[in-house]
């Protein structure tokens, strides 16, 4: 089904197609629909920015709470790890 | 043909501590549950071995969940009284508080929508978390939009709650 935002100038952009087109993960056909939709939407721009905004902030908080960085084990020590009970 | 599981170790086994980190919140437990993982993923040589890796990891936190939560359940009952909190040097605290901040927050999303943002942070696609999650690929951006804002607003809620009571 076409999204309103393609075909009616007044329907705005939802924010999942928003964090879509953010991640990087929007079909072709649709990036290319969403960013002619917002050349001329300044109402989708702004709900864009906030979107980036949003996503930017939750992805600080969950890098937040990393563990600590540390060398990866060697490969070779996964056939001599402890083995737990199932 | 199954994946080269050395290679799939090397590319994949620090966003797989991490996502584990975001579930048993114990550094070493999590490197461990990941070791766990690899280990069985070369008895089973899965076909794809990275979304394999995760499904795996997901159920052993959730068992690890369940058993930590009984071991308390069993120490408080032969100590009679709840966890005395031990002293720690401020920048322990610092981290301990915003690990606690965070962890409340994440805990105020449903499971779904909270598994696929710690699998997008762990560096899947939008097709991935789909296969992982039973999720339509069409529904991610939504499901992610959602689980970013309860996020943020479950973390800046917290923070006031904080404020109100440090304040009397």
């Amino acid at each position: 089904m076409t999204p309103d935002w393609k075909e009616e100038s007044m329907s705005h952009v939802d924010e999942g197609t928003l964090h879509a087109y953010l991640d990087g993960e929007l079909p072709s056909s649709e990036r290319v629909a969403l960013e002619a939709h917002l050349a001329q939407c300044a109402t989708c721009r702004a709900g864009l920015e906030e979107e980036r905004a949003l996503r930017a902030r939750a992805s600080t908080l969950l890098g937040s709470v990393r563990p600590p960085e540390r060398a990866i084990p060697p490969f070779e020590a996964l056939r001599r790890a402890p083995r737990r009970s199932p | 043909m199954p994946d080269d599981i050395a290679e799939v170790y090397r590319n994949t086994y620090p966003a797989l501590v991490r996502f584990l980190y975001r579930k048993v919140w114990d550094a070493e437990r999590a490197a461990d549950l990941a070791q766990e993982a690899f280990s069985r993923a070369l008895v089973h040589r899965p076909e794809n071995t990275r979304g394999w890796l995760f499904v795996v990891a997901a159920n052993m936190a959730r068992d690890e969940a369940r058993r930590a939560a009984r071991e308390k359940r069993h120490l408080t009952l032969l100590k009679g009284e709840p966890d005395v909190v031990s002293s720690a040097p401020e920048d322990e605290i610092d981290a301990d508080t915003q690990r606690t901040r965070v962890r409340a927050a994440l805990e105020q999303l449903s499971p779904r929508d909270r598994e696929s943002l710690l699998l997008w942070d762990a560096g899947m696609s939008y097709d991935e978390i789909a296969a992982q999650t039973g999720l339509a690929r069409g529904a991610i951006g939504t499901t992610l939009a959602r689980a970013r804002r309860r996020l943020v607003e479950a973390y800046d809620a917290g923070l006031e709650g904080g404020e109100h009571v440090a304040r009397g």
